[in-house]
């Protein structure tokens, strides 16, 4: 049950990290700055495109951001799972608690 | 789009949103790889069904990896295209000032006018620099060249970003696959820890299943390849145009450094597809693919090959028509039939995948222009007319450039009467005196669109005016893919220099080609008279294969500047 015990902090820490990427991926103001260059540039054609690339690239973004948050809970839920039965298994083992 | 449109713009506001989207591409890529790390993690601390859910977790990071290269991409074509955007209004403030100026009056489509109270007095003017209907038609061409500038890079600008449109919409919206993710991923994984698992490799991008994504994975064939052809002659129109899009988004151009045609090409003869289109038109001679004097037709010549899309050599190739006397490898205007690049219809189909451009320098030159015999030139004489009266251009024995950008050989300088009117040869004069505070593209750069003369001069005129008096060559090669599947790349050139005083800018159009030493090129100009222009050409090695058939057809006797004066 070492291998549990030492995994599990890495666990958690990717866990942390996955919540710094999400705040990080909320940063990102690409669709802002393309829309703003869009009325930079009046009566021009990329003007448009331009609204509409900066759209799709928010779409995708917030899609990442919601898969980022997604596997962080997931994460934390293996957590807590395996905190679980890393104290539960030592009673299973023999009906005896097993030394570390 | 007219002068006042070009006029409103904010062309600063492109430079720091290109900043702007560079920086968020670095920040979207750390959080995609991040993300993907932890996915990897989760599945393999996991097994069984995390693993499952870390691969389409993988999936997804690749895929959001790839939205956040696209960023990057987009900020660099926004930097490029706002310098272009920059320079084109830069020209027509500056010609619309100097109208006003002078009481001109300017229109919105750029055409400059005398008022009519002047009219009846310039007509009894000179026509030179002091008449007003003078200045009005260099300014008219200026403002035209310039709008003209302007609308490429504009809808240049658009097309890349309707591409990155598509391209992330289509990444990032498959809802079944995104509806898989999400349920692995949201699945509390509770299970047996399985002691040294280790992180799935890559998956299958569902992504790439398409008919045309394996060109970013090497599922499909490659233009490199042999069967390259057959696949792509199968695809429908629109999974042509995906793959089109796909080798011209792929296909980096890079700084100077890193990607320089002339280092790249190599020497070689024809594809055996253009010999046979020669073949088919007329009796053709010599390892370039050249018909017999007085023979009317259209062909190709060139050979060798140059690195392109898709890590393939691209045979280097030149559409031409002759008429027996004059060699044509350009339009002056745009044709239903495609003009000469496709060989005035004779050979249609061929869409270009992507057009690098940039600059090289063949070093500096004195006052005594010594150098500048070595090189293509149109005259900037004027005559009454306004329009250029003589052209000098060079044959192609005495233009050679190596790898280096060192012109060698030649000397000869010869002059050569007018084209005819109805393919105008290309007349380029501009003041060294003009302003161009926008700073050229130093490093290699790529386009969708093919540029037009216009937009080549401007380009050029930039590059000399901001580099000082060198000696400056604008290249640009043209990528093409035909419907059937054959690639060319055409090689186009302009080479400009000040000319005496520096008080003026010469320069010449032509389409460079092989030597057939690695690196080497020479070059031809755009339309030239025929022979003359080919007269080396006809002097060169037997046809390979083909001892016969030797490319001496012609003894031109006298010396070719004592012929052009009798």
């Amino acid at each position: 049950m070492t291998g549990i015990r030492a995994d599990l902090p890495r666990l958690d820490a990717a866990a942390a990290q996955l919540g710094e990427v999400a705040s990080r991926l909320d940063g990102l103001s690409t669709a802002h700055a393309l829309a703003g260059l869009a009325g930079a540039l009046p009566g021009s054609a990329c003007g448009l495109v331009l609204e509409r690339v900066g759209a799709e690239i928010s779409c995708a973004i917030r899609l990442a951001r919601g898969a980022v948050d997604a596997t962080a809970a997931a994460l934390t839920a293996s957590a807590v799972g395996y905190r679980a039965a890393d104290h539960l298994a030592p009673v299973r083992v023999g009906g005896r608690r097993a030394e570390a | 789009m007219g002068v006042s449109t070009v006029l409103r713009w904010d062309t600063s506001a492109a430079a720091a949103v290109a900043s702007r989207l560079r920086a968020d591409s670095e920040r979207a890529r750390g959080c995609f790889e991040d993300f993907r790390t932890h996915s990897e993690l989760q599945a393999a601390w996991a097994g069984g069904a995390a693993s499952a859910a870390g691969q389409h977790a993988y999936r997804l990071a690749q895929d959001l990896y790839i939205v956040g290269d696209l960023i990057g991409l987009l900020g660099a074509t926004i930097a490029r295209r706002a310098a272009d955007l920059a320079a084109a209004q830069h020209t027509v403030r500056a010609a619309s000032i100097e109208a006003a100026a002078a009481g001109l009056l300017v229109s919105e489509d750029g055409s400059v006018s005398v008022p009519t109270a002047q009219a009846a007095v310039a007509a009894q003017l000179d026509w030179d620099a002091r008449n007003p209907s003078f200045l009005a038609a260099r300014l008219t061409a200026r403002l035209t060249a310039a709008l003209t500038a302007a609308n490429l890079a504009d809808a240049d600008l658009a097309a890349a970003m309707s591409t990155a449109a598509r391209t992330v919409s289509v990444r990032a919206s498959n809802p079944s696959v995104i509806s898989q993710v999400v349920r692995y991923i949201a699945r509390p994984v509770i299970g047996p820890f399985v002691a040294g698992s280790r992180p799935p490799g890559p998956a299958e991008d569902p992504f790439l299943c398409d008919a045309v994504g394996g060109l970013e994975t090497g599922r499909h064939p490659r233009p490199s390849d042999p069967e390259f052809g057959a696949w792509f002659s199968a695809l429908t129109p629109a999974e042509k145009q995906q793959a089109i899009d796909r080798l011209g988004m792929t296909f980096t151009a890079g700084t100077a450094g890193e990607y320089d045609p002339f280092a790249t090409i190599r020497g070689g003869e024809l594809p055996a597809w253009a010999q046979r289109i020669n073949a088919a038109g007329y009796a053709c001679t010599g390892t370039l693919g050249l018909p017999l004097p007085g023979t009317a037709g259209h062909g190709y010549f060139g050979g060798g090959s140059v690195a392109g899309p898709g890590g393939a050599q691209w045979p280097i190739l030149s559409p031409y028509y002759t008429d027996g006397h004059y060699v044509y490898l350009a339009d002056g205007a745009s044709r239903a039939d495609g003009g000469i690049a496709q060989l005035d219809g004779h050979d249609p189909g061929w869409h270009t995948v992507v057009v690098t451009t940039g600059t090289a320098a063949f070093g500096s030159i004195g006052t005594s222009t010594a150098a500048a015999t070595l090189m293509a030139f149109l005259s900037g004489t004027e005559g009454s007319s306004g329009r250029a009266v003589s052209v000098n251009v060079v044959t192609p024995d005495n233009v050679r450039v190596t790898r280096d950008g060192v012109p060698y050989d030649g000397g000869r300088h010869q002059a050569v009467a007018r084209m005819p009117a109805n393919k105008p040869y290309a007349e380029v004069v501009s003041k060294m005196s003009h302003p161009h505070d926008e700073l050229p593209p130093q490093h290699a750069i790529k386009s969708r669109n093919k540029l037009d003369l216009g937009t080549q001069v401007l380009e050029t005129g930039n590059a000399v005016a901001a580099l000082g008096p060198h000696a400056q060559r604008q290249w640009w090669v043209d990528y093409q893919i035909n419907d059937d599947g054959r690639t060319r790349a055409v090689i186009r050139t302009f080479t400009e220099s000040s000319k005496g005083d520096f008080s003026k800018v010469i320069g010449g159009f032509g389409h460079a080609f092989p030597t057939g030493r690695t690196g080497e090129t020479q070059e031809l100009p755009i339309n030239t008279r025929y022979p003359e222009g080919f007269r080396q050409l006809y002097e060169g090695p037997p046809i390979s294969g083909d001892p016969g058939r030797h490319g001496r057809l012609v003894d031109l006797g006298l010396p070719i500047a004592e012929r052009l004066n009798k």
